[in-house]
């Protein structure tokens, strides 16, 4: 497993992998994420994984109760190497695989039309690329219940619009080889391709959030109608 | 026993010190922009140092107390008038139920504090009382302070002395310090030597457009070695982020959990609420610190307001007959 630990300031730090977005990095994302949380060192107070990294965060207050001499930093690295081998194979949280109904009706305003004329496609290439790929959950981050998702294939890898627009709430978009939905409404900068009904945060309830990491999810194409009808029920 | 809001602010909400450990869900941190100001004002009234307080800018809000109570102003100097009678900053305050406190002009810092004896009573969610705008959830239902609104006071107490100034204070805090202490960040190194040297040495001007979700800089292009993408990653409370652009973010305590901006440096914690206060359009610095100098100076900030907790919670006793 290669990886390095620098400092994000003086409350957290990062362990970096390489910077790619690969199913083999990101196995030893969550193999590594696993392991920190099954060994519960004292004073890290969250743990956020990435696609190639992961942050943690902790309480420097509490460690330097218990740990003087050495910089807090470099107390916690050297716990985090000495996370033992047998600890790393710990398994991966399960794979889910989640349908996601969409809409891609242009009524509920999305950027197909536009995307299609800038990259001489169709809207109907797009929707069809979109639903036929099989996406995998990176991580959680931006918003409360955002997924990352990844990875759009060639054809749909649309850059980012040049400043953030509002968006809609369950917006479905890309940018780049990057999949996401919008749980809330929102500014944001990714192409919007359709919209789900399906409520992606729920602040009252736990687990609050749909995705969690390492769910696999396919997009499935339905009708305004449909849309219509899914948004009215509770889930 | 409650507070009443007059009129209020321009933009006023309940802060405890933040939502910890919800970031893996995507859940923003949010707390008060200058931590150190809000033990204080805690410190002062006897509450634990966290206790959830109103955060107040320009223009601030005008209360009326329904009920006797404690209370303390920190961090920001905004010419506070209680019952048009000035009333100073870092000072334990005696109200009786009635009085009006207003200010009447920003005189120093962006971020007031008012703690309550006791604290308010708002409901907890994930473990903080602070107010998520973005979501709708935590502080007073969600949102920031609205004319009209009432606070409750968790602690009814009934003062056996009209309304009083105390002789005893703290020392001033987080203001008017122009150089701001930070770490190098994961990509220091993409910034060319020459910029590296830019950063530490040019100053930045803040601009007007920063919020609770991050200061602007703006500054002289710092060029990059590195140009490879960076994948979307944690970013921490004064991490300072280069755009594209080649101007600097510095996010604060709504940021957003994750980001994909170089994070070439991170502000130290004890420099947060210096930052935090500095006006519009004002200048500052940046500095390497050690994580020796960072942490220790954190936690000499702590006991300081842990030390003063400890001595206010003896002093005022005497002036407070609890009713419940």
């Amino acid at each position: 497993m290669t990886y390095t630990i620098s400092r994000l300031g003086d409350s957290a730090l990062l362990i970096q992998f390489p910077n790619e977005l690969s199913d083999a990095v990101f196995e030893q994302v969550m193999a590594m994420t696993s392991a920190l949380k099954l060994a519960q060192i004292t004073g890290i107070v969250d743990i956020v994984p990435a696609y190639c990294s992961i942050a943690v965060y902790y309480n420097i207050l509490h460690l330097k109760t218990f740990e003087k001499n050495d910089a807090t930093f470099d107390w916690l690295s050297k716990k985090i190497k000495a996370l033992s081998t047998p600890l790393l194979a710990v398994q991966a949280p399960i794979s889910r695989i989640i349908d996601v109904p969409v809409c891609y009706d242009a009524a509920l305003g999305n950027d197909l039309d536009r995307l299609a004329e800038t990259h001489q496609t169709t809207p109907e290439f797009i929707i069809h690329t979109h639903a036929q790929t099989n996406y995998r959950v990176y991580m959680m981050g931006f918003l409360p219940g955002f997924a990352y998702m990844g990875e759009n294939p060639a054809g749909i890898r649309f850059p980012r619009k040049g400043a953030p627009v509002s968006v809609k709430s369950g917006a479905v978009a890309v940018a780049g080889l990057q999949a996401g939905i919008y749980p809330t409404a929102s500014q944001g900068g990714w192409q919007v391709l359709g919209h789900t009904p399906i409520k992606l945060f729920d602040p009252t309830v736990a687990p609050y959030c749909f995705f969690q990491p390492n769910d696999r999810v396919n997009f499935i194409p339905v009708t305004l109608d449909q849309f219509r009808t899914l948004i009215s029920q509770p889930s | 026993m409650s507070l009443f809001v007059v009129k209020a602010g321009a933009h006023d909400t309940l802060q405890d010190a933040g939502r910890m450990g919800y970031a893996h869900m995507g859940i923003n941190h949010n707390g008060a922009m200058d931590l150190p100001a809000l033990f204080t004002a805690n410190a002062l009234v006897a509450n634990p140092l966290r206790t959830v307080a109103i955060e107040f800018v320009f223009p601030a809000p005008v209360v009326q107390f329904n009920a006797d109570a404690i209370i303390a102003l920190s961090g920001a100097d905004f010419g506070a008038l209680l019952n048009d009678k000035p009333l100073p900053i870092l000072k334990t305050i005696i109200v009786k139920s009635g009085s009006t406190l207003r200010f009447s002009k920003p005189l120093i810092g962006r971020y007031g504090y008012l703690a309550l004896y006791g604290g308010f009573n708002v409901p907890s969610w994930l473990g903080s009382q602070s107010t998520n705008v973005k979501i709708g959830m935590g502080g007073y239902n969600g949102r920031r302070l609205q004319n009209g609104d009432v606070l409750d006071f968790i602690t009814e107490i009934s003062l056996v002395s009209e309304t009083k100034i105390m002789p005893w204070f703290s020392k001033p805090g987080n203001t008017n310090t122009p150089i701001i202490s930070v770490l190098a960040g994961p990509e220091w190194d993409w910034l060319s030597p020459q910029a590296q040297t830019n950063f530490l040495h040019q100053s930045f001007r803040i601009q007007p457009q920063s919020d609770r979700m991050g200061i602007l800089l703006q500054a002289h292009e710092l060029q990059k070695i590195q140009h490879q993408e960076l994948l979307s990653s944690g970013v921490a409370n004064g991490t300072v982020q280069l755009l594209p652009n080649g101007q600097l973010i510095v996010l604060m305590a709504d940021r957003q959990t994750t980001g994909g901006y170089p994070r070439i440096a991170t502000v130290a914690g004890f420099h947060l609420g210096n930052l935090a206060q500095a006006a519009s359009q004002s200048h500052i610095t940046f500095a390497l610190t050690s994580p020796e100098e960072a942490e220790g100076s954190w936690i000499t900030l702590y006991n300081d307001s842990m030390k003063l907790l400890q001595a206010v919670k003896w002093q005022v006793a005497p002036y407070i007959f609890k009713t419940n």
